[in-house]
């Protein structure tokens, strides 16, 4: 299956590009591409992921065509 | 969107606001709770050198004394940069640092404790000034320097427009260091559970950033805290980044007990968030007939020591420093600078009421010089859907700044301005004037901006609404009742909602940016649309008719493919241990075009507000007394009428107080303004008459119109009061607060 990935602020630093795909294996959680991407400590622990305007977890078992949003919940005015 | 009907009600938390039955975090308490003390720093720039806690540890009923190296976690928070220690270990940059925390049986025991915590301290040289802290030779507060964003905006050439302008206005502004006072100080407890989680309870405007805020600190799953935000007790933007819930968990966590804290209004004056004091040097161009030419300008953003959202706020100003004129030629340019003065963070308005003080101050003049009509001027200049903004992005959503100009031109205050300027005592004079307001709604591009919301079926035939969303006093709670109860075609009075809290709802977001109700509007509708296609669902599979045959809400229940059911009757027949749920999401529409350097900008969509302002001067003292204001506010699609005109209050109350009291004097980092016989906030005798004028334009990306109200409501307030000053008496006010004693010395200019 085909998921993108798109990386805000900080967690632009874990890949060469904000904004990828992944081929994956059916099955695949949202902490398999945290891990993937190697974020760990306190930029793991600021981490919101979101799909479609939900946010979702660690478990959360990815599906074809999903677009997977790494962010920290920041503000703006 | 029309269609849609919000039933008028009174505010769902108001009976127990009035009859005081409402808990608030500082009302709670636990068995076995401890008090907590925050010991702040004795000096506003100083290295640590040793933190001995003996003393304080040996006082009867103290249970635990924290220092730095106690924090398990990650020590340090911030929305955007998390650099403010939650406990100084090496170096305190405020009066406001925490370098150590006390937890006692009693308040008075972990207060007498704080006071025995021995620091050693080596002082260092304060910067107090944004701009000499620029300077190389500056005293550094943080070791990366103290510039903490600059951002350049540019558009067109400006030196070319301010060649081709006929009149430049220049002039320098500045702009005060507001504090939020909400009623309720920062206060919360935290409670340890038995599971080894922890429970949080402390006012503030996103319980699942603060889940994570917390984690970070503590080393902890996320999913081990629970947060707590409701009921805030006022909040204005101060309560939108952390303020005693790090400190809270770290003691209730040590000591496994519940630890409660409630700040004094003077630990919370001297500690807590602050608006960011500008400084605006700002050119404007014109031609003849009042055209913008140009505009160029330059903030400095007197941070205070950390981050938080300084850079966000800066950006934001810059977004507006030009409003959403038709300006050819922009520089727009500004830096957030750390110094040792208080800390600043998110305000109402988030830098715009800055901004648009010196923006509108310039567009006056010019007016007067050119002899041009105040509203002529403006109306010249507005932009209108379509065209292209002063940072060069096109705006595609709704523009109303011609409906609200137009709309307080009409106001019975501005039409009878002449017959309210008149006074029998000569030393008081009288002056109205105006001024427009944009204000960029939402987080803005770049930063991903969500909601959502479960909408719940129950057994009884009523609903359950359930979004994350925090209420702190906007009313947005009860509008999120009216808005489902519209949607469902029932009344507001079945309607329970759960909202403000990590558990049981859904993250929507942070309670900022005016974002809340256009927010609410998407997730629940979305909600909405799913539930009736749940209900669609469970009819096909028990009646076998179609899948894709609708049902549609209607009064009282669903139109149905095998006829009218009530809520009553379609629970009853399908709602068994849980409930039927409908779930929405939604995103943000954004801009599909970065501003170069400026992260967070454009925004998509506005909030719009005119307000026009009836000042009285006595030339004799130099105080000013609003005395009447009307407000042209567009709604998009007003939700309800009794919180709009709650908002415009506040939002004008707010704005008087920036316009002419309010404060937060700091010398050499020493807050001298530390309660309220010198902090000075408007009491109900400087409440101004007031006149409402609602607009509504339907914001075409809500799928109820709606747009937020909750901070453009206290922008043109304030320079219409600088600007109706002018009008009384003749002179200029460019620096906020309009203090009495500001005031007279304008007009007696060799005293």
């Amino acid at each position: 299956m085909n998921v993108k990935i798109r990386l805000f602020q900080e967690y632009r630093n874990y890949h060469d590009t904000p904004d990828f795909e992944l081929e994956l294996p059916t099955g695949t959680t949202a902490g398999e591409i945290v891990r993937r991407l190697g974020i760990t400590g306190p930029a793991l622990a600021y981490l919101v992921l979101v799909i479609g305007g939900k946010r979702v977890y660690e478990d959360h078992v990815l599906q074809d065509g999903d677009e997977l949003v790494f962010a920290a919940p920041v503000g703006g005015g | 969107m029309d269609d849609v009907r919000f039933e008028q009600i009174n505010r769902i938390d108001a009976a127990g606001k009035a009859n005081g039955t409402t808990r608030y975090m500082s009302d709670l308490s636990f068995p076995g709770m401890l008090y907590a003390s925050f010991v702040r720093s004795r000096y506003p720039h100083a290295l640590i050198r040793n933190v001995d806690t003996s003393r304080a540890r040996s006082l009867e009923g103290v249970v635990a004394v924290l220092t730095a190296a106690d924090v398990t976690g990650f020590n340090g928070f911030g929305i955007v940069d998390p650099d403010m220690p939650v406990i100084c270990g090496d170096k305190v940059r405020y009066m406001g640092d925490t370098v150590a925390l006390v937890a006692a049986t009693t308040q008075r025991i972990a207060e007498q404790a704080a006071e025995l915590v021995d620091v050693d301290y080596e002082v260092l040289p304060i910067v107090d000034d944004p701009v000499e802290a620029l300077k190389p030779d500056a005293p550094k507060v943080h070791d990366r320097g103290n510039v903490c964003l600059h951002t350049l905006i540019t558009k067109g050439d400006v030196e070319q427009g301010m060649r081709e302008a006929d009149l430049v206005v220049e002039h320098e502004y500045r702009t005060p260091r507001q504090a939020h006072v909400p009623l309720e100080t920062e206060s919360g407890v935290a409670v340890p559970e038995p599971d080894g989680s922890l429970s949080m309870y402390a006012g503030s405007q996103y319980a699942f950033r603060d889940q994570l805020q917390l984690a970070r600190i503590l080393g902890m799953n996320p999913r081990m805290i629970r947060v707590v935000s409701n009921p805030v007790g006022g909040g204005f933007g101060g309560k939108d980044e952390l303020t005693v819930q790090g400190g809270l968990a770290l003691l209730a966590l040590k000591t496994g007990k519940p630890v409660k804290v409630s700040l004094s209004r003077e630990e919370s004056l001297v500690s807590g968030w602050k608006r960011h004091p500008f400084i605006i040097r700002m050119r404007t161009g014109f031609r003849k007939d009042g055209t913008l030419v140009a505009n160029d300008v330059t903030c400095y953003e007197d941070k205070g020591a950390y981050t938080s959202l300084g850079g966000p706020v800066l950006n934001l100003a810059l977004e507006h420093a030009s409003g959403l004129y038709r300006v050819p030629n922009a520089r727009h340019e500004g830096w957030a600078v750390f110094t040792n003065n208080a800390t600043c963070g998110a305000f109402r308005g988030f830098g715009v009421p800055q901004v648009l003080f010196a923006l509108e101050s310039n567009m006056d003049e010019a007016a007067e010089k050119l002899g041009i009509d105040r509203v002529a001027i403006r109306r010249r200049n507005v932009l209108h859907r379509g065209e292209v903004s002063p940072i060069g992005h096109t705006l595609r959503t709704g523009v109303s700044l011609d409906l609200v100009l137009t709309a307080i031109e009409k106001s019975d205050l501005w039409q009878r301005r002449e017959e309210e300027k008149r006074t029998e005592r000569p030393w008081l004079r009288r002056g109205v004037a105006l001024a427009v307001a944009p204000q960029g709604a939402g987080l803005g591009l770049g930063i991903p901006d969500y909601g959502g919301a479960y909408v719940d079926l129950e057994k009884d035939g009523t609903f359950t609404v359930h979004i994350g969303l925090v209420e702190y006093g906007q009313g947005t709670h009860t509008g999120f009742v009216q808005m489902a109860a519209g949607l469902l075609c029932i009344s507001p009075s079945r309607v329970r909602l759960i909202a403000g809290q990590t558990d049981g709802t859904v993250d929507s977001g942070p309670a900022t940016a005016s974002r809340s109700s256009y927010t609410a509007s998407n997730a629940i509708a979305a909600a909405c649309a799913n539930f009736r296609a749940r209900v669609a669902g469970v009819m096909n599979a028990k009646y076998h008719t179609g899948s894709d045959a609708a049902c549609e809400a209607r009064d009282g229940g669903m139109a149905t493919p095998v006829g009218f059911r009530t809520y009553e009757e379609l629970a009853q027949e399908f709602v068994r241990d849980a409930p039927l749920r409908g779930e929405g999401y939604f995103v943000w529409p954004t801009a599909d075009r970065e501003i170069p350097g400026a992260a967070g900008l454009p925004h998509w969509i506005y909030s719009f507000a005119a307000q026009a302002a009836l000042v009285e001067v006595n030339t004799l003292t130099g105080e000013t007394r609003v005395l009447k204001v009307a407000t042209a506010l567009d709604t998009g699609h007003t939700v309800n009428e009794q919180q709009v005109e709650a908002q415009i209050d506040g939002g004008v109350a707010q704005g008087t107080g920036f316009a002419l009291f309010e404060d937060t004097i700091v010398e050499d980092g020493r807050i001298r303004t530390k309660n309220f016989s010198t902090y000075i906030i408007p009491t109900v005798r400087d409440v101004p008459e007031h006149e409402y004028v609602i607009v509504e334009n339907p914001e075409d990306t809500s799928a109820l119109g709606v747009r937020g109200i909750g901070e453009v409501t206290m922008v043109p307030v304030i320079p219409a009061i600088a600007l109706a000053v002018h009008d009384a008496t003749g002179v200029w006010v460019r620096h906020l607060p309009a203090t009495a004693e500001r005031v007279y010395r304008l007009l007696h200019p060799g005293f």
